[in-house]
């Protein structure tokens, strides 16, 4: 560098420097409005925070022993942006209740759409495009913490028998019909409720973290039978299959001092379908008949981005 | 406390920036609506970390493929994969 300004600290790492823009304080929000809320598998609650930023908003929540994580961020063209974030529980041992009151947002953007106050003194930083890269008179971001993470290994989901709302011995896609609880292996491993630590120490009581969404999860346990009615040569059987399924997404939390990784249940839902095969003996013919399905179709039963992700941790209490 | 850095302070005293606990500067923030590199200067920044944003990517009901990215030579290259995302690239 042959001008501008670089500082490094002890252990040699650059502080502020006029080639990379650092991000500032915008607004703290506490409104969101709820977008769903299940009690289903340890639950979850969806928030969407709308707010004007004339740039792209960098978001951190407020990390809390509740799975938390950002979904995803809208821009809707109109000098605003929708960020959607996501809030988990579990039913484990020690349950993780989901809260009923959104996470704090701390926005931050680049210096020219921050929010500065008025000081005629501290210390600003310029690019050669005289642009704003660096200011006292607004509040930089400062980052504490940074780690690269991944979830806990995906767990499968566990048989459900007898199944849900069916007397045992007679299963039957009309079973299928929403009894998420019904037996207690299967409800708890569709529940997220394994932590991977991520190695940051706390700094402070007022933790906050950006953690996107990337991880992607989905448990599904299907079943499948047959009955038959009738004898002889006039008989008909009823092939079924049934399905629960739930998705989850990668999410971060506050367990003591520890910053953990784990899942948040973001959809869930269950999909059956049935056809009938009726033999006539007289005839010597057999026909297909009484097909039927209903319920929500899942995804695909995989886990994708399963790679190291980068989660940011900040004090909040340098930005209240 | 670190003898040495740099503190900045509040008015009101309060801390608003200690180098000896900030250890993270932004290398960059970079959207990513197709495949491409981004240059840093490798000789000050030599460990990085980068987050993705999506943007206005389907909803929770869909599959979303993150963006890849590898650094080598003071160049990060960005593989799209196939939704917009934002990239901010935190060095030190």
């Amino acid at each position: 560098m042959s001008s501008g300004i670089l500082i490094r600290n002890a252990g040699n790492s650059v502080l502020v420097s006029d080639a990379a823009p650092v991000l500032h304080f915008r607004e703290l929000l506490t409104n969101a409005s709820q977008v769903y809320y299940y009690d289903t598998y340890g639950g979850c609650r969806k928030w969407a925070y709308t707010f004007a930023c004339p740039e792209f908003p960098v978001a951190f929540f407020k990390l809390s022993s509740a799975p938390t994580s950002i979904l995803r961020t809208l821009d809707n063209g109109n000098g605003t942006w929708t960020i959607e974030v996501i809030v988990g529980g579990n039913g484990a041992a020690v349950p993780v209740s989901v809260p009923a009151t959104p996470p704090e947002l701390l926005i931050f953007t680049k210096p020219a759409s921050a929010t500065f106050g008025t000081d005629g003194w501290g210390m600003e930083v310029f690019d050669q495009s005289s642009n704003i890269v660096f200011s006292t008179k607004g509040r930089p971001l400062a980052v504490f913490g940074a780690s690269s993470v991944l979830p806990p290994v995906p767990v499968n989901a566990s048989d459900i028998y007898p199944p849900p709302g069916g007397p045992e011995g007679s299963l039957q896609s009309a079973y299928c019909t929403g009894d998420y609880t019904h037996d207690g292996s299967h409800a708890a491993t569709m529940q997220a409720t394994l932590f991977n630590s991520t190695g940051v120490t706390v700094v402070g009581s007022d933790v906050f973290c950006s953690a996107t969404a990337i991880h992607q999860h989905e448990r599904e346990r299907g079943y499948t039978g047959e009955t038959t009615s009738g004898s002889g040569c006039s008989r008909s059987t009823t092939y079924w299959q049934s399905l629960y399924w739930a998705c989850y997404r990668s999410a971060v939390r506050l367990s003591g001092t520890q910053i953990e990784v784990g899942w948040a249940l973001t959809e869930y839902d269950k999909f059956w379908s049935s056809y009938t095969n009726s033999f006539n003996g007289w005839s010597q013919s057999s026909n297909s008949t009484g097909r039927g399905a209903g319920g929500k179709p899942p995804l695909s039963n995989e886990t994708i981005n399963y790679n190291q992700s980068a989660m940011l941790f900040i004090d909040g209490a340098k930005y209240r | 406390m670190s003898e040495y850095g740099m503190i900045f302070n509040r008015p009101d005293g309060s801390n608003m920036y200690n180098s000896a606990i900030d250890s993270w500067s932004q290398v960059g923030l970079v959207y990513i609506n197709t495949d491409k590199s981004f240059a840093y200067d490798n000789t000050i920044f030599t460990n990085l970390v980068v987050t993705f944003w999506f943007v206005n990517v389907p909803p929770t009901t869909a599959k979303m493929l993150a963006p890849s990215f590898s650094a080598a030579n003071g160049t990060i290259q960005f593989t799209r994969q196939g939704f917009d995302a934002y990239a901010l690239i935190l060095g030190r």
